[in-house]
C-alpha cells in the first residue's frame, strides 16, 4: 500500500464520510466495505486468532458508526479508523495477555505460488524445506513474542505496507519511534527466524 | 549503515507471506452482512427510543398548564399550612388565652357593677326566670 494509494482512497472517503455523518447509512456500510480487508488483516496479524479478530472489528465498526458524527476530519478517515482499531486490538490484548491464540486455518491458496514461499520451501538446505502451515505457524509464533506496540508496529509496515508517517499518526508517536520500534522488532524477529531469514 | 529495508529484507519477504493469512471473499460479504444487521437494529432501536421520549415529551407539554396550576396551589397550600403551624405554637397560644382571660375580666367586673353583684350567670339566669 503505496502513499498515493492512501491518498487516493482518502478523497473518495470525505464524500462518504459526510453522508454517513448525515445518516445515511449506506454510506457507512460503503466504508465498511472499503476497510473490512485492510482492518481484518490489522487484528488478525495483531491478535493471531481469527475468532478474536472478527469479534473486534465488529466492535471496531460499530464504534466508529456511533463516533462518525463526532469525526472532525482533521486526520484522514483512514487514520481515525485505523487508529480506533489500533486502540481497541492493544487493549483487548493486554486483558488477554499470554493466552494462546493460534488460528490456522485461514490461508488462501495464494501462498503456494507465492514467489517468496517457492523460494523458502525449495532451499537446498533441507532445514528450510517447510510446509505452509509449519511456515505459517513459525511466523505467528515469532510475532507473538514481541510485545503488542512492537507487533502493531511490524503488522502495519511489514505486512501491510503502511508507510512511517502514516503509522506515526496513527500511533501518535514520533516517525522516529515507529523507525526504532521497527529495528529492535526486526532483531528480536530474525533472532527468532534464524533458520528461515538469515 | 545500510537502510532498514536492506538490512532486513529476507524478514520482511518473509513476513510479507502472512497476507496470505485471510479468509475468503465469501468470509467478507458474511461479515458485512452481519455488521448491517446490527446497524440496522441498533438504529431501529435508536429510533424507537426516540419516539419513545418524543411522546412523553409532547404528552407532558400537553398538561404544562395543567401541572404548573398543580404545582402553585401545592405551594399555596404548603405556605398557608406553615403559617398556621407557626401560630399553633403552644407558647403564643397561652399567651393568646390569658390576653383573652383579661379582656373577658374587664367585661366581668364592668357587668358587675351593672348587676349589683349578680354573676352573669345568676343574672342571665334570673332575667329568663323574671320575664317567665
Amino acid at each position: 500500500m503505496s502513499e498515493t494509494e492512501i491518498d487516493r482512497g482518502k478523497e473518495g472517503d470525505k464524500e462518504l464520510v459526510l453522508r454517513a455523518q448525515n445518516g445515511d447509512a449506506l454510506a457507512f456500510d460503503e466504508l465498511v466495505e472499503k476497510y473490512s480487508r485492510k482492518l481484518y488483516g490489522l487484528v488478525y496479524h495483531m491478535t493471531s486468532n481469527h475468532d478474536d479478530a472478527n469479534d473486534l472489528l465488529q466492535d471496531v465498526f460499530a464504534k466508529a458508526y456511533r463516533s462518525i458524527k463526532r469525526f472532525q476530519g482533521r486526520s484522514s478517515f483512514y487514520t481515525w479508523i485505523y487508529t480506533i482499531a489500533v486502540n481497541m486490538t492493544l487493549n483487548f490484548l493486554k486483558k488477554r495477555k499470554r493466552r494462546a491464540a493460534m488460528s490456522l486455518d485461514h490461508i488462501d491458496s495464494g501462498i503456494q505460488n507465492d514467489p517468496a514461499f517457492i523460494d523458502y520451501s525449495h532451499r537446498a538446505n533441507p532445514r528450510h524445506q517447510v510446509g505452509v502451515n509449519e511456515l505459517q505457524k513459525k511466523l505467528n509464533e515469532a510475532l507473538m513474542k514481541l510485545s503488542e506496540d512492537h507487533r502493531a508496529v511490524v503488522t502495519m509496515f511489514d505486512i501491510q505496507g503502511v508507510p512511517h508517517a502514516e503509522i506515526s499518526k496513527i500511533l501518535g508517536v514520533t516517525e522516529g519511534t515507529v523507525r526504532s520500534r521497527l529495528h529492535y522488532a526486526h532483531k528480536q524477529l530474525q533472532a527468532f527466524l534464524v533458520d528461515y531469514a538469515p | 549503515m545500510p537502510q532498514e529495508s536492506d538490512q532486513f529484507k529476507e524478514l520482511q519477504s518473509l513476513l510479507q507471506l502472512k497476507r496470505h493469512e485471510t479468509p475468503g471473499e465469501e468470509y467478507f460479504q458474511k461479515f458485512q452482512q452481519d455488521f448491517r444487521e446490527v446497524q440496522r437494529a441498533e438504529l431501529l432501536k435508536r429510533s424507537a427510543r426516540g419516539l419513545f421520549f418524543e411522546r412523553v415529551k409532547e404528552f407532558f407539554g400537553a398538561q404544562l398548564v395543567w401541572q404548573g396550576a398543580a404545582v402553585a396551589g401545592i405551594l399555596a397550600l404548603l405556605s398557608v399550612s406553615f403559617f398556621l403551624g407557626q401560630s399553633a405554637d403552644p407558647e403564643s397560644a397561652v399567651a393568646e388565652v390569658q390576653e383573652s382571660q383579661e379582656v373577658l375580666g374587664g367585661a366581668l367586673a364592668y357587668t358587675d357593677s351593672r348587676s349589683f353583684g349578680v354573676s352573669p350567670l345568676g343574672q342571665y339566669q334570673g332575667v329568663s326566670i323574671g320575664e317567665f
